[in-house]
């Protein structure tokens, strides 16, 4: 964390998570270039140009499935939370992949007559009828360049969080547009059925994730409806792991994190103030709370940041009654102290 | 209707650019206060994300200049 912007907080998991991902694009493009190069030949052989376009096209097209399948699967499996991480830059590469099949697109395509580039790509292919597909993609384009531009912590802070993630719920608008943009384009020309199978299975993968996602979610809301004003029953004392959390869901997609330290507990919102990480998934690290995220840390008893650093989190009251920890849901505004709750010697409750 | 539409975007884009100039230059540093101590490369990273949004942050630098007037 910092009191000055970065161009990339880097640490070892972005390095190596960047390092993957960028040889795995180009690991692909070689790969489908090269194959296609070997196998295409004759009556059905295809230029390098065009090779290099539907390389790229079906390279975005399989980054941006795996980027919009990340957000659902981490509800059901914390092994996904290594992607999940740093999804940012996959979405910044599937930008830098996307925008370069296009370019390639309008050099191609358009760039050798007297009619300026983009328009004849866009307009001119389809003045006499037809469905512009190639709009449907311009459009994702703009929305995919809005979402990377976005893309770093100075938005997130000046835009707010609320704001930013409706913008970036842009992505299936785009990703609608990319649907439409491959059906009416690629897939018109293609005889073999292997490419609508394909996306087909790509749709339905997105939008089945994203379905029971939302089940799931809603069947969690529904089991925590009645914390509202009486005190919850967190669990016993020795299931919270020391300088680590147990994690309680409220109403409103509310959540706690209740950490376990230094022979006492303190509880605190389980969203980090930086961009929404899950506290409670970090540990106590030099006595503060720290996200797992981004390092971004806080002091428990307060939810405070500690100085020189400014951000604060929301803080909730805590009761043991024997050996139980009990929660009190309603929050307590950002940084403020709340007396941590001592496990030696926790006070009876009636 | 396509090519009034390119247009358009093309004409924001072009204001976006001159915008963000001015905004990157200036009136970043003084919506948020912390830009003053970043790097040139983020405020260069910064840059297409102003053209993109540039009507939202000089509403933003506007009511900053009008908060501390």
């Amino acid at each position: 964390m910092s009191n000055a912007y970065k161009l990339v907080q880097w640490n070892r998991h972005k390095r190596v998570y960047d390092f993957v991902v960028i040889g795995s694009v180009l690991g692909y493009l070689m790969t489908f270039v090269g194959v296609g190069m070997l196998t295409l030949r004759g009556d059905h052989a295809v230029s390098v140009p065009i090779l290099a376009i539907r390389a790229l096209g079906t390279c975005a097209i399989v980054l941006l499935h795996v980027i919009l399948c990340i957000g659902p699967l981490a509800r059901f499996t914390a092994r996904v939370n290594v992607l999940l991480y740093n999804r940012r830059h996959l979405g910044v590469a599937f930008f830098c992949v996307a925008a370069l099949h296009a370019l390639l697109v309008v050099g191609y395509y358009g760039g050798f007559g007297v009619e300026n580039p983009v328009s004849s790509v866009l307009i001119g292919a389809h003045r006499g009828g037809g469905v512009a597909f190639e709009f449907f993609g311009f459009l994702a384009l703009l929305i995919f360049f809005v979402m990377a531009a976005t893309s770093h912590d100075f938005w997130l802070a000046n835009l707010g969080a609320t704001f930013w993630k409706t913008l970036h719920m842009g992505v299936y608008i785009a990703y609608t547009l990319v649907v439409l943009h491959v059906v009416f384009g690629a897939l018109r020309s293609e005889s073999a059925p292997i490419s609508a199978v394909l996306l087909g299975i790509g749709v339905v993968c997105v939008l089945g994730l994203h379905l029971a996602a939302g089940i799931g979610e809603w069947g969690r809301d529904r089991r925590t409806s009645d914390h509202t004003r009486d005190w919850i029953d967190v669990g016993l004392i020795s299931e919270i792991p020391e300088d680590r959390a147990r994690v309680v869901h409220l109403d409103n997609a509310r959540s706690v994190a209740v950490f376990r330290y230094d022979g006492r507990l303190s509880a605190v919102g389980n969203a980090c103030a930086h961009q929404g990480g899950p506290l409670g998934e970090g540990k106590i690290v030099d006595g503060c709370i720290t996200c797992p995220w981004h390092g971004y840390q806080y002091l428990p008893g307060c939810g405070q940041s500690p100085p020189p650093y400014t951000e604060t989190i929301p803080t909730y009251e805590l009761r043991i009654k024997g050996d139980r920890v009990l929660l009190n849901p309603a929050a307590k505004p950002a940084g403020t102290s709340v007396e941590p709750a001592l496990i030696d010697g926790g006070e009876e409750d009636d | 209707m396509f090519d009034f539409i390119l247009l358009m975007v093309a004409f924001y884009a072009l204001i976006g650019v001159v915008a963000s100039g001015v905004l990157v230059s200036v009136g970043l540093k003084r919506i948020d206060p912390v830009l003053r101590s970043s790097s040139l490369g983020v405020r260069l990273l910064i840059f297409p994300g102003c053209v993109a949004l540039w009507p939202i942050m000089l509403f933003k630098w506007v009511s900053v200049e009008r908060k501390s007037a």
